[in-house]
């Protein structure tokens, strides 16, 4: 390489703009050369191709969760379902009877809020069949009923579509909400009630995409 | 190449990796582990290495969200825990006795006689990078593509400023001296070669003109 004044440090001093030996020249004709040089090699670099992430990482990263563990991955689901079961306990104790609450098996006809007044019972009655959808959510997990034959994701659930994606991610926010709420000093009674038909409505929505009714997905999907 | 100043958190997402959500942190993973991957793979120049790095960052995202402080944060701090994770490996005592034995062999090996053909033993950019030393290919990575300040390269490998900055340019002298090399090594090889195909042509002819039958 032929003999020069200045030291590299120096061009890439000049290159990037920071103060640099007098000796360099920025119109140098070796100088140009040599910084355009220095310039290409960093184009270059940022120019390589990307190195291929395999999946496989984050399987291990992410450890595959056992199929009924729909309840540890909502840990605040699973909170409020406590909390469910000591509501429901207490008001079968000193309450009125829950017995006549509208509870609709399985992925039933939405709840509407004008249809309800603002009664404990009411609340309590959301929170039960919000604890049977997730249960029959699990039920119809085709992993837990055809193991063999499906390939199993990180979760250990079938691969979830966008839209279960989407669904479950404002589940956990509807979570978080609800969470949020019982810290809260004040509790407001309509919100809350709101905040779990909500997670009525999105657990009703996921039990019917998971149960394949095409028909049910279309309407919730478009509804919500 | 995919960068970590390329992507951009959906601030939805973002949101869902502060407050723990696995969810968000399987989206975060399918927007950044590419840049990761890329980050670790170029410093480490080891697969397994880098995939290694690839877990163990997300693995803290998911068990140390919470000390993201707000959603711009997560992108830089992902990006500083795996150069974290890289350097860590750098410095174990394997690894280094790895490298130690393989690192700038080539480019030392061409300091005696510049005549000997080293450079075509690195035919490309990946493979001079790779022959680099540890640090000099660690700051040319992060100065370069990751746009980290010498302050701060200084500051994640524990040393000064101004050791990045001699880093950076030991490292240049290298890759300039490398591509120049390069350059004449693969002229000669096209002058080489050209000169080879022109003979094998002449001879084809003399033996032809010897091969044909006598006029006379």
């Amino acid at each position: 390489m032929q003999k020069r004044p200045w030291a590299i440090s120096d061009l890439l001093a000049l290159r990037d703009g920071q103060p640099h030996s007098a000796d360099v020249q920025a119109d140098d004709p070796q100088v140009i050369e040599q910084l355009e040089q220095i310039r290409g090699l960093g184009i270059q670099l940022n120019a390589l191709p990307d190195v291929p992430v395999d999946d496989e990482v984050w399987l291990r990263a992410m450890p595959a969760e056992k199929p009924r563990s729909v309840w540890l991955r909502y840990p605040t689901a699973t909170a409020a379902s406590v909390f469910f079961a000591s509501v429901v306990g207490m008001f079968m104790l000193f309450g009125e009877p829950v017995s006549n609450i509208a509870n609709s098996p399985g992925a039933a006809q939405y709840t509407s809020l004008d249809s309800m007044d603002n009664s404990g019972a009411q609340l309590a009655g959301l929170m039960r069949q919000s604890r049977d959808l997730e249960q029959q959510l699990y039920g119809v997990n085709p992993l837990a009923q055809a193991a063999d034959t499906l390939q199993p994701t990180y979760e250990g659930m079938p691969e979830p579509t966008v839209l279960e994606e989407s669904l479950l991610f404002r589940l956990a926010d509807v979570d978080g909400q609800i969470a949020r709420l019982y810290d809260a000093t004040e509790m407001d009674s309509a919100q809350r009630q709101a905040l779990w038909m909500k997670r009525v409505e999105l657990l009703e929505s996921l039990v019917a995409i998971r149960s394949g009714d095409a028909a049910r997905l279309f309407d919730n999907s478009r509804s919500m | 190449m995919s960068g970590f100043s390329d992507i951009q958190i959906p601030p939805g997402v973002a949101r869902g990796v502060l407050r723990g959500d696995r969810n968000a942190v399987a989206d975060t993973y399918r927007l950044l582990a590419r840049a990761v991957m890329n980050l670790a793979s170029r410093i480490l120049q080891d697969r397994g290495l880098a995939e290694e790095v690839v877990q163990d960052t997300f693995i803290d995202l998911v068990e140390k969200a919470e000390q993201i402080k707000n959603v711009d944060a997560i992108r830089p701090w992902v990006r500083k825990v795996a150069v974290n994770h890289c350097l860590m490996r750098l410095r174990s005592p394997w690894h280094a006795r790895r490298s130690d034995a393989d690192a700038e062999e080539i480019f030392a090996s061409s300091e005696p006689d510049n005549s000997m053909e080293w450079a075509v033993q690195l035919p490309t950019l990946e493979h001079a990078l790779g022959a680099l030393s540890d640090e000099a290919r660690t700051v040319v990575w992060l100065h370069d593509v990751e746009g980290y300040t010498h302050k701060e390269i200084g500051e994640l490998m524990g040393k000064t400023a101004s050791f990045s900055k001699s880093q950076l340019a030991r490292a240049y002298e290298k890759l300039l001296k490398w591509q120049n090399q390069l350059n004449i090594e693969q002229t000669q090889m096209q002058s080489t070669a050209t000169k080879q195909d022109k003979e094998g042509h002449h001879a084809k002819t003399t033996l032809g003109n010897i091969g044909s039958p006598c006029t006379s």
